[in-house]
């Protein structure tokens, strides 16, 4: 077997035996997926890099402790979301920036993202916006509800994958999306002609 | 059916995940209000295109940023371990405690063949010249208030989930400083996270850790449990259930306990997760204190 081919347990394992390059290897397997995660919760691509970067040195730190009862990547996205709120409580404590200022610094930023990653030749305009203004919404939902539709639907989790993630009863992660998805649809009120299409 | 009931069915409406009776419910409320009409269509809306956000590219040196910082905390968990010995955790708190009375604690050396071997190590003088800090309730705020005779470190950290050594590695850092004289101090603090919290206060010379569990301000309970649990896990779990304050003095290993919080009452869930572990509880100032 290459060890391109190897599966997460296998990699997992020769972590926790201090195997560097088995950590090299899921670092390489899972840190796009981890950014796309970080950047749709934070709206600004430094902070994303960085909660990325310290959830993997959290993979590191507790990677012999792992049971392996779970899969590598809920286990992940556990390790993110648990940082992610670390860096929301971060910001309350220091009281530097408010939500809303947030939103606003972090809008070109983010803007600047997408234009990078779009493939069409031609710039839809409307798209773009539409698209600025949703990742604007997402960033006023609250944090928990925030990482669960980032999981749901940019991630593409179950529902039961976000329930082990984030150790919820799924009933619950089923109403707050709900929640959520009706806070976004009420913030999205008036601008609601863009989404017309 | 009423609009709100409605609107809380939205999701499973468009996921086609209702059943056949509460469908048909929800689509004739539906027929029948065209408030509703309009929100569930625009709900729809948002619902797909939430998920055709386009995709992003991960900046060009992430991997090289990741790795650096992994490599950095190897180095730095490599320094705090002085070559040849393994500390264990678990006797972190024994061995401030053996300081303070002036007794030698043991390091393991670590030998050629992977085993350990216990070895004597000279120990810090011992320094008694701080308490722990007094946790009390006031004006919706909880308030810990330390006190020192001398020049005394005092360390406050949030949160964290791996519990062999207090506070734990990955806690949140909140405040670090001297407390200088007039040598006493009061930090208010409030739980403003949607769940239970714990928040770790270690006195510099004193062997034990304050932990202050404080519930959270939303709603997001944990799953009744019955079985074995480690004691923070416990205390965590009765702090959310019971909306409690509970104010920890601990020491050593956190030892592992029984609960069965399905239902229990607030003095029955603390007997028994406290039973056996050498620790118990009163209550006072609307505070649980365990010692």
């Amino acid at each position: 077997m290459t060890a391109s081919a190897e599966d997460d347990a296998r990699l997992v394992e020769r972590c926790q035996r201090g195997d560097r390059e088995a950590l090299d290897q899921l670092v390489r397997r899972y840190r796009a997926t981890a950014y796309k995660f970080a950047l749709r919760l934070t709206g600004d691509p430094d902070s994303a890099a960085d909660l990325t970067a310290e959830a993997f040195v959290r993979v590191f730190m507790k990677i012999g402790r792992f049971r392996r009862e779970s899969r590598f990547s809920t286990w992940l996205y556990r390790i993110l979301t648990n940082c992610f709120l670390d860096l929301c409580k971060r910001e309350r404590v220091r009281r530097h920036q408010s939500i809303e200022e947030l939103v606003r610094t972090e809008e070109s930023d983010v803007g600047r993202q997408y234009s990078a990653a779009e493939d069409s030749p031609q710039v839809d305009v409307e798209k773009a916006e539409r698209n600025r203004l949703l990742q604007e919404a997402i960033l006023h939902l609250p944090e928990y509800q925030r990482a669960m539709i980032v999981m749901f639907h940019v991630q593409m989790l179950s529902y039961e994958e976000i329930a082990e993630t984030l150790d919820m009863p799924l009933g619950t992660v089923k109403s707050r999306l709900n929640r959520a998805r009706l806070m976004l649809r009420e913030v999205l009120e008036p601008v609601q002609e863009l989404f017309q299409v | 059916m009423k609009c709100q009931k409605a609107k809380e069915l939205f999701s499973e409406l468009h996921e086609q995940t209702l059943s056949g009776g509460l469908k048909q419910t929800v689509e004739r409320h539906l027929f029948e209000c065209p408030v509703c009409q309009e929100d569930y269509r625009a709900f729809k809306v948002v619902y797909d295109q939430i998920g055709s956000l386009p995709s992003v590219q991960e900046p060009e040196d992430l991997h090289e940023r990741i790795m650096r910082r992994v490599d950095r905390a190897a180095w730095d968990r490599k320094q705090a371990a002085p070559a040849g010995f393994l500390w264990l955790r678990s006797l972190a708190f024994a061995g401030v405690a053996a300081a303070v009375v002036g007794v030698a604690y043991v390091g393991y050396k670590q030998l050629a063949d992977g085993t350990t071997q216990a070895v004597p190590v000279p120990v810090p003088a011992p320094v008694t010249q701080a308490e722990l800090p007094v946790v009390a309730r006031a004006n919706g705020w909880v308030t810990l208030q330390f006190t020192a005779r001398e020049s005394t470190e005092i360390l406050l950290r949030e949160g964290g989930s791996d519990y062999s050594a207090l506070p734990p590695e990955d806690a949140l850092q909140l405040q670090k400083r001297t407390l200088e004289p007039p040598k006493r101090l009061t930090i208010p603090h409030k739980n403003e996270g949607p769940r239970a919290t714990v928040v770790w206060a270690v006195v510099e010379g004193v062997p034990k850790v304050t932990a202050v569990f404080l519930p959270g301000a939303a709603d997001i309970g944990f799953e009744p449990w019955e079985g074995e649990v480690g004691l923070i896990e416990g205390l965590l779990r009765i702090c959310d259930e019971h909306s409690v304050i509970i104010d920890a003095q601990l020491a050593g290993a956190v030892p592992v306990s029984r609960m069965d919080s399905a239902g229990a009452s607030l003095q029955d869930a603390l007997d028994r997760l406290l039973d056996g572990t050498g620790y118990t509880w009163e209550e006072s100032g609307g505070v649980i204190r365990i010692r």
